[in-house]
């Protein structure tokens, strides 16, 4: 009896058109998956700086600006922990917290907030020294910070 | 009535290989480091965002141990660096560098590469940033 049904059913004359439903189903979990796996939005930021210019031929010498301000971040005896020094004297209070607090009482007695800050950095500090000296830089208001480059340059960035 | 789902699977297919594109660009760009916090990071100014080239630099077990330099997800040493920002700044005059080092690199290494940005005549720099945490 069923069998005689089933040979009853009709069959589409025209071409047969292809079931999207299901690949539609498999491409939109594919998509969700690429939209929230793809984040453009990093957490992530970066602190502008720019190196000393150069004259000459091959850049053979260095153009000098007189720095605002001279940041030194050197390592203490015996121990990998940052000394910060400005102008060749070290600060009161350690940290970079006091770093920014010098700065912005510099600021406030009338620093130009467009001078250089030069940045020099001994070979072992660690780079997060170096993002935190240019974050107290750039939030007390000075951002034109320079690093330095060259052991003699770093020599002279220690001096008062 | 029968729905024509050919025009949507058009654009479905569209926005997927935009996806699958974006996605591996931006893994390309960004290798997992472990970036210092910084409270003033702030994005890229967008006039150097076509000229940038992105220096990874991960640390090596021993932090005093050259580290990784990483360029577009391809493994480099110190002088294949050095030697690429001169091949680029030479092509490129309106170069700029993006370096990300981990956060207990030392200076030693990201100083090498700020003298070849130097020697390249390259002068902006940007180091990255996280901006999710605060600065102790």
């Amino acid at each position: 009896m069923m069998r005689s049904k089933m040979h009853r059913a009709r069959r589409p004359s025209g071409p047969s058109i292809p079931n999207l439903a299901p690949m539609v189903d498999v491409v939109m979990v594919i998509l969700i998956f690429f939209m929230l796996g793809t984040s453009f939005a990093l957490s992530e930021g970066v602190l502008p700086s720019q190196l000393p210019a150069q004259v000459g031929p091959g850049g053979a010498a260095s153009v000098s600006i007189v720095p605002q301000v001279r940041i030194a971040l050197v390592t203490r005896e015996a121990s990998a922990q940052c000394r910060i020094l400005v102008m060749g004297k070290e600060l009161s209070e350690e940290g970079f917290e006091a770093l920014y607090a010098f700065l912005v009482q510099k600021v406030e007695a009338g620093a130009d907030p467009a001078g250089r800050v030069l940045l020099a950095v001994d070979p072992v500090i660690r780079y997060e020294d170096v993002v935190y000296a240019m974050d107290a830089c750039v939030r007390a208001g000075m951002p034109n910070v320079q690093l330095v480059v060259g052991p003699g340059e770093i020599a002279a960035a220690h001096q008062p | 009535m029968e729905l024509n789902l050919a025009p949507m699977v058009d654009v479905m297919m569209c926005l997927l290989i935009f996806f699958m594109v974006a996605t591996k660009m931006v893994q390309q760009e960004t290798s997992s480091i472990d970036l210092p916090p910084a409270r003033s990071a702030r994005e890229l100014d967008s006039a150097l965002l076509a000229d940038r080239l992105v220096i990874n630099i991960r640390a090596a077990a021993d932090p005093a141990a050259a580290p990784t330099y990483l360029i577009r997800e391809q493994p480099l040493d110190e002088t294949s660096v050095v030697e690429l920002i001169a091949r680029e700044a030479a092509a490129n005059a309106q170069l700029n560098c993006v370096l990300r080092a981990d956060k207990s690199v030392h200076y030693r290494y990201i100083e090498d590469v700020l003298a070849g940005c130097l020697a390249s005549g390259v002068q902006n720099i940007a180091f990255s940033a996280a901006t999710e945490e605060t600065t102790p």
